[in-house]
């Protein structure tokens, strides 16, 4: 896991954690615990489009944060930090085929609604079920531009790939939902 | 609207859905780094006796770990918190957030259930039944008992607290569940092949739904807002949710019967080939911890501390709490005598609890807690 430094800082908005300030001792590591542990989950989630497996990414990056801080570093930018963290882990479990996917054919978009829900709220759940189909790549630029705000360059940065790679996941991803939506 | 702008919204109304109630403290990743550290010492010393350099090379990387290590909690094993002599071998078990039953039969051959107060162990109340209690459930303020009686299979609505009985449905046998407003069970049909699972509203004791589903029903879990059964047809054993239009739908194939345990994401099933798998709620995904424990795994309930589950055959069964992603053993209790029954598992919780009860064949109840 490295740090992203000399970077341009990333722009917050929302939920996003205030924590931007040099992370070096206990005191510092509770603060950023305190007021991004929620956001993160919530990120880390999104991206592994599991609340448990997204509560132990979250609780994973932070642990590897105590553990750099405690062996003497300095992290200057902890959001960035984690979160390069989170998207490392769960590149790891896939990698590591920790997580099998395979997915059924039932309880797909093309499962009937669960209640009488409007066509509003029919068309955002099935852009939820298709964004879980989504590649890893792809749903991870969408969660890092249209959950978190970024810009495309900060995306391409905590994801380490070009620019020109995060626009074409994205391209590729909204075009699957918005036909998904069409659809409907 | 445009396509970006819906996904923002989908995105966040999804994080307002998962933020979590109760969020882990600064403790439990304090747990986790000790875990760590933990790892790294055994690594530097198993690394410091395959190269041969001797105890003080081992004694150097021991002490380069951080000096605050010492300070940092310890995952404690799980434990046995609480024993209570049921005088009788157990057939049943259910409990609630406060009160644990235990539906026995007795040395003498007599049935009875027995009410024990949860927080205390105390046994508060033993009411003699004339059916043998074999599944029960807690829900709409009853206490849920399927047995075989004199008068044949039937599931019996009593009250939780003095035991009477409330009223009674015939033809009933084998698993039960709460779930939905409604008690869930299987009722014989007139053939072997034409079981059905019945929805009996607790408020009139009618049946208010009904589901053909073939020769046996294992077991049955509400979780998700939906039912879901082990199910055996044509000999093949499946695992089935009821979708909207209140039929089954199979979701997985080649499962132990009677081992269905509601998770936290998914529902976690054990396979007959030996595993354990979840099959996620929302996608369906099929997911598989990959660090099981060797040999047979029952997973029967998650709860806080995590994934409980039987390991191994009686005798030499334990109770294990293991980490829901990776299947890694978190906490172990070897069992004295092995659980009284296993299809299904002789054991249960409730989700916001961190402990587990499970009854053995010495008839003994115990409480087994882990860390939440």
């Amino acid at each position: 896991v490295v740090t992203i430094e000399g970077k341009a800082p990333l722009r917050r908005k929302g939920t996003l954690p205030q924590a931007s300030s040099p992370v070096s001792n206990q005191d510092a590591l509770a603060d950023v615990f305190r007021e991004g542990y929620g956001s993160l989950h919530a990120f880390a989630s999104l991206i592994s489009g599991s609340p448990g497996v997204g509560e132990e990414l979250a609780q994973e990056a932070f642990a590897r944060l105590v553990m750099r801080v405690r062996s003497g570093a300095s992290i200057d930018r902890p959001d960035a930090y984690l979160r390069r963290a989170v998207l490392n882990l769960w590149r790891n479990l896939i990698r590591r085929k920790i997580l099998e996917r395979r997915f059924a054919a039932r309880g797909s978009a093309d499962s009937p609604g669960r209640t009488d829900v409007t066509d509003d709220v029919a068309a955002n759940v099935a852009i939820w079920r298709e964004l879980q189909q989504l590649s890893n790549r792809q749903r991870s630029c969408i969660v890092l531009r249209y959950f978190e705000d970024r810009t495309e360059a900060e995306t391409a940065s905590l994801l380490e790939c070009s620019i020109g790679t995060v626009k074409t996941h994205t391209r590729r991803a909204l075009d699957r939902l918005a036909e998904r939506v069409s659809d409907l | 609207m445009k396509i970006e702008d819906r996904v923002r919204q989908v995105l966040h109304s999804r994080v307002r859905s998962i933020q979590q109630a109760d969020p882990p403290t600064l403790d439990r990743i304090e747990a986790r780094v000790s875990k760590h550290y933990r790892k790294r010492r055994s690594a530097a010393i198993g690394l410091g006796a395959v190269a041969g350099a001797g105890a003080i090379s081992i004694l150097l990387l021991v002490v380069s770990l951080p000096a605050n290590e010492s300070n940092l909690p310890t995952r404690s094993a799980a434990s046995i918190e609480r024993t209570v002599s049921t005088g009788g071998e157990a057939l049943a078990l259910c409990a609630s957030e406060s009160t644990v039953w235990v539906g026995l039969t007795k040395a003498d051959g007599s049935y009875a259930i027995l009410r024990v107060d949860a927080a205390t162990g105390q046994i508060e109340g033993e009411w003699k039944t004339s059916f043998a209690p074999g599944h029960m459930a807690f829900g709409g303020g009853i206490l849920w008992a399927s047995g075989i009686g004199e008068d044949g299979p039937g599931l019996r609505a009593l009250d939780p607290t003095s035991g009477d009985l409330v009223s009674e449905v015939a033809e009933i046998r084998g698993p039960i569940v709460f779930g939905g407003g409604y008690v869930w069970a299987t009722k014989s049909g007139p053939s072997a092949e034409t079981a059905t699972i019945v929805g009996i509203d607790p408020r009139t004791g009618q049946e208010a739904m009904a589901i053909v589903v073939g020769s046996g029903v294992h077991d049955l879990a509400w979780a998700d807002g939906t039912l879901f059964a082990i199910t055996t047809m044509g000999g093949t054993t499946r695992v089935e949710r009821m979708n909207d239009e209140g039929t089954l739908e199979q979701i997985g194939t080649n499962v132990t019967p009677g081992v269905l345990a509601p998770g936290k994401d998914g529902v976690w099933i054990a396979q007959e080939q030996g595993g354990v798998a979840q099959i996620g709620y929302t996608t369906g995904e099929i997911r598989q911890p990959t660090s099981l424990p060797q040999g047979t795994v029952l997973p029967f309930a998650e709860n806080r501390a995590g994934l409980w589950a039987i390991l191994g055959g009686s005798p030499g069964a334990a109770v294990a709490v293991l980490d829901p992603v990776s299947g890694e053993v978190l906490g172990e209790v070897a069992l004295q005598a092995g659980p009284s029954r296993t299809f299904p598992v002789s054991a249960v919780s409730t989700s916001n609890a961190s402990s587990i009860w499970v009854t053995t064949s010495d008839g003994q109840l115990l409480e087994v807690a882990g860390e939440s």
